[in-house]
């Protein structure tokens, strides 16, 4: 996608978020839609000043110098989908709550710190274990054993979806 | 008739496994409890029946001889679903409130059903009241309905047990009022009333008696067939029996399908808890009124309830 | 009388047995206090059991102990993590990480503990000169109050956000969007929840901000890599204790000012911590005359946003002791916890109990100094932890994050919303959207609106109950300056400029 378009893609996101929103919330009743639609409809007025103040256009560059002086220009703004950054910051965080999901935090916590270590952070074998498992036992101790808060045990054994 | 040799081959050794399983089981049962219990409590720590569930724990603890974890969740329905959806092996065990319970389901599709969890017991019973402003004008249900204009009561919102009991209050009573809704707790709308959000207001008697005592409130109905509140009119002295109907009960319950051994171990221990001299101790120094009942009644507080409520779904305020 | 109380409360509380409950229940609330999700209510409330045992002073002076340390360990995570170990300190990290990462965590977190202590100082003060005024403070606020309020505490902090107010703008829109997923109080509608059971009680506002500001920064960093401290050659300044304790008494009209709101907002119940912190940062962002710096390691920002968290904590016993309606949910849990131990909060506790009153207000005095002074004695090992490499730091902070996030009510929901809100968070961050708004249209957006519409239910659909009463005037007066001053301001110096 080239350069100029990508500054589109998270306020066009939010337009598209924003509309759902009133269309969902126009099928309320009387008094609990009345706020929502009001906030919904302010939200996509404010977005859609925020597209047209990054078009670049005349009217465009007098809404930014107006109520955004301080943005980014359009083509300052900054990659946010690259793949790397999917790669090194997103990915991991998304496995590691699929992982606490699915079988707990307990055997995540430490597949998640010895994984990240070893391979992102490049310490070494042993360097890596021996953190994963204090900070394991950290979490268990701390949180299970001092303020007897129960760790989620995961769906496929037995937690509870909600 | 011969069976196929690869029939024998499974089902001998299945029934073999089968037996060991029950017997295993069994043994299990008659050890149980081996580890901690959790204790789900529908509540935010502090709640109401936060406080119940707590007041309970340190005897429950010596009558089961195991760590009893106390688990809160925030209102709604995910504690009764967690309480509802856990293993029936006596591991899990909560405090499920009524009717509110129940009214979450009539209000929505929830994922689980009042009439099928395995009751244990009962913890606390309380009546409702109707209560106005220490310094109201209004003394009486009479001089209510004399005002000349709608009276308006401060509750929460549709779905919750105070607004069932005001709207029907308001029928039995042939009240011309409103509801002014949308306050979170029973502090708050309680609070309204005395700052003149409202005119009167519809709660629990626990909520009300800090209240009462300490004089910003005045009783004026108990929604009670006796003598609850000494010296303030009941639900038969104001024709509306009905109102009577109407009552928080704290209950104990477990996930569907309970062994019947451990049933009676739990249910054995809840009501040694709620009878030990501490508990009734602790609970006296917290004001707090606690009603023993054995599962059986449990189970009938929760038939009754829901006959109740199925009778006048109109009092939820479903949307 | 009231002389005597004081005194009697203060001799109940210098007791070696007293003593030491309130240093065992600080210290335990300033460990859990930094670690993310566990605010003071579940500090508290895990903590109620061990008070049992202890009679009413003992148990006053221990739960103060913990509430009064909580903000103190809640800001440092703040600060040196970007993590926030609870609701209020969200308003702490926005300066208070990025001087972390200028290498001046030290100062940071030493302006955090005096502000923290002076704020608390203040707040509990008050409670002392206003408890005989509680009951007529708690009945001036009804609903059309605390939707001006509200609406106050929006546009403040909506306009708060210099040089990008437009996307200050859309962020707070999408933060009441969110404030509208759930139950509605009002009509017991469910909204926007999408068939989830969890949604039922809305977006919980701790996992969200957990996700908002650590996981966030936690995905920023492992992508830029480094250490906490931006600038890899830089020595962490290992300020003396003093640094920022001068730092917070040359600004001594922030503390002023972050104390009177935060102490006028505390006494409000249901409005929290959270929203008189971000106001305070807000309003002193607004007056400064370096505005543009602010959110870019501005100390003020910090000092302003501590103080007003300490002194809600100390004016929240106003409506909690004077009325028995809890301000929030810490306040909740040691209402439990006086109950249990005989004492019944209200207008007879203020006639029949002066003695406990003004024991647990002294108690919250002392923990809140003490928690301060620890955090100032604490600056150079905590400023440490800024120059271990985010590579190593990442996966740690992010477990501690996520565990904390579910702990905050046992539910995977939260794990889940602090991923969503993580992602959303680094998104704002790269395409330079403030955050701050989107917070406080989440905190402020129910209370706006449930108040709105019980305003028009006790007035009949009349919109004069909104300048009926000289607080609702006041504050409805306030809103128009907050819309009208910053532009005038704006006109003004740039005529002056040309």
């Amino acid at each position: 996608m080239p350069a100029a378009a990508r500054t589109f893609v998270v306020p066009a996101a939010i337009w598209l978020v924003t509309a759902a929103f009133i269309i969902s919330a126009s099928r309320l009743g009387p008094v609990a839609r009345a706020m929502p639609l009001l906030v919904g409809w302010l939200t996509l007025l404010l977005v859609t000043l925020d597209i047209v103040a990054r078009t670049g256009t005349p009217v465009g560059r007098a809404l930014t110098s107006a109520l955004n002086p301080a943005a980014l220009t359009p083509a300052d703004a900054q990659a946010t989908g690259s793949a790397r950054a999917f790669r090194v910051g997103l990915a991991p965080i998304l496995a590691l709550i699929a992982g606490f999901t699915l079988i707990g935090a307990l055997p995540s916590v430490p597949v998640f710190v010895f994984a990240s270590l070893r391979w992102h952070a490049q310490r070494g074998f042993l360097t890596s274990a021996v953190l994963a498992v204090a900070v394991t036992l950290f979490v268990y101790g701390m949180f299970y054993k001092v303020l007897q808060l129960p760790l989620y045990p995961g769906l496929l054994f037995g937690g509870a979806w909600q | 008739m011969k069976l196929p040799a690869a029939v024998k081959r499974l089902v001998l050794p299945a029934i073999v496994i089968a037996g060991i399983l029950t017997g295993i089981t069994g043994v299990r049962a008659a050890d149980y409890p081996t580890k901690p219990i959790t204790f789900i409590i529908p509540a935010a720590p502090g709640g109401a029946y936060d406080i119940s569930a707590r007041l309970l724990i340190p005897a429950l603890q010596k009558a089961l001889g195991v760590t009893i974890l106390p688990q809160n969740f925030s209102a709604g329905p995910v504690a009764p679903t967690q309480l509802y959806k856990a293993r029936p092996d006596g591991y899990t065990i909560g405090i499920v409130s009524m009717p509110g319970t129940l009214l979450l389901q009539l209000m929505g599709s929830t994922d689980y059903d009042v009439d099928k969890y395995t009751w244990l017991g009962r913890v606390a019973h309380e009546t409702y009241a109707l209560a106005v402003a220490a310094n109201s004008p209004i003394n009486s249900i009479a001089a209510m309905k004399a005002l000349g204009r709608p009276v308006s009561f401060t509750s929460a919102g549709p779905g919750s047990t105070a607004f069932a009991a005001t709207q029907l209050a308001m029928r039995r009573l042939g009240l011309n009022a409103k509801i002014i809704t949308g306050y979170p707790s029973a502090p708050e709308y309680i609070l309204g009333v005395i700052r003149g959000d409202g005119d009167a207001v519809i709660t629990n008697l626990t909520a009300l008696t800090p209240f009462v005592t300490s004089h910003q409130v005045k009783l004026l109905l108990s929604f009670d067939d006796g003598n609850a509140v000494p010296g303030v009119p009941n639900a038969r002295a104001a024709h509306a029996p009905d109102l009577a109907k109407i009552s928080l009960d704290t209950l104990v319950g477990a996930p569907p399908g309970l062994p019947p051994e451990i049933r009676k171990r739990l249910s054995d221990a809840i009501a040694a808890a709620i009878r030990d001299p501490d508990t009734q101790a602790r609970a006296k120094t917290a004001s707090a009124d606690l009603a023993p009942g054995n599962a059986a009644q449990a189970a009938a507080v929760v038939a009754a309830q829901h006959a109740f409520f199925t009778k006048n779904a109109d009092l939820i305020g479903k949307p | 009388m009231i002389w005597q109380a004081w005194w009697t409360g203060f001799a109940s509380l210098v007791h070696p047995a007293q003593l030491l409950l309130l240093a065992l229940g600080m210290a335990y609330g300033l460990f859990v206090g930094a670690l993310p999700g566990i605010g003071g209510a579940t500090a508290i409330a895990l903590a109620v059991p061990l008070t049992y045992g202890m009679d009413s002073f003992g148990a006053i002076a221990f739960a103060c102990g913990v509430m009064g340390a909580v903000p103190m360990g809640s800001s440092i995570t703040a600060i040196l993590l970007n993590t926030p170990g609870a609701a209020p300190s969200a308003a702490t990290l926005i300066d208070g990480y990025p001087l972390a990462r200028q290498g001046k965590a030290g100062l940071a977190i030493g302006a955090a503990a005096s502000s923290n202590a002076i704020g608390g100082l203040i707040g509990t003060m008050s409670v002392l000169v206003v408890m005989p005024l509680a009951r007529r403070i708690v009945l001036l606020f009804r609903p059309p109050e605390f939707f001006l309020l509200g609406m106050l505490g929006l546009v403040v902090v909506a306009l708060s956000s210099r040089g990008k107010m437009l996307r200050g703008l859309v962020t707070a829109g999408l933060g009441l969007m969110i404030a509208c997923i759930g139950q509605d109080l009002v009509t017991g509608e469910l909204r926007f929840t999408l068939g989830s059971q969890y949604l039922w009680s809305g977006v919980r506002i701790v996992p969200a901000l957990i996700g908002l500001f650590a996981i966030a920064e936690m995905i920023n960093l492992s992508i830029k890599g480094g250490a906490v401290v931006s600038n890899a050659d830089a020595r962490v300044k290992v300020e003396r204790m003093s640094a920022g304790l001068i730092e917070t008494l040359r600004h001594w009209p922030t503390v002023l000012r972050g104390s009177l709101i935060g102490t006028v907002v505390g006494a409000v119940p249901g409005v929290g911590g959270t929203v008189a912190a971000f106001l305070s940062y807000s309003i002193t962002s607004q007056v400064s005359k370096q505005p543009e710096t602010f959110g870019k390691g501005n100390i003020e920002g910090v000092i302003a946003a501590e103080s007003a968290i300490n002194a809600s904590d100390g004016s929240h016993l106003i409506p909690t002791l004077g009325f028995g309606v809890p301000a929030g949910a810490e306040m909740a849990v040691f209402l439990g916890i006086l109950m249990l131990h005989g004492l019944q909060p209200g207008p007879a506790m203020l006639i029949d109990h002066q003695a406990e009153i003004y024991g647990i207000v002294w108690a919250l005095t002392f923990a809140c100094v003490l928690a301060s002074f620890i955090g100032l004695v604490c600056v150079r090992p905590l400023a440490a932890i800024t120059t271990v490499p985010t590579r190593v730091l990442v996966p740690i902070v992010v477990c501690l994050a996520l565990v904390g996030s579910y702990s905050v009510d046992q539910s995977i929901g939260n794990v889940i919303v602090s991923g969503v809100f993580g992602v959303l968070g680094y998104v704002l961050i790269r395409q330079d959207y403030p955050r701050l708004t989107i917070v406080i249209g989440m905190v402020l957006g129910g209370i706006i609106e449930r108040s709105y519409h019980q305003s028009l239910m006790m007035s009949d659909g009349s919109w004069g109950i909104f300048v009926a009463s000289p607080i609702a005037m006041t504050l409805a007066a306030l809103i128009v300056a907050a819309l009208v001053v910053p532009p005038a301001r704006l006109a003004v110096r740039k005529a002056m400029g040309a």
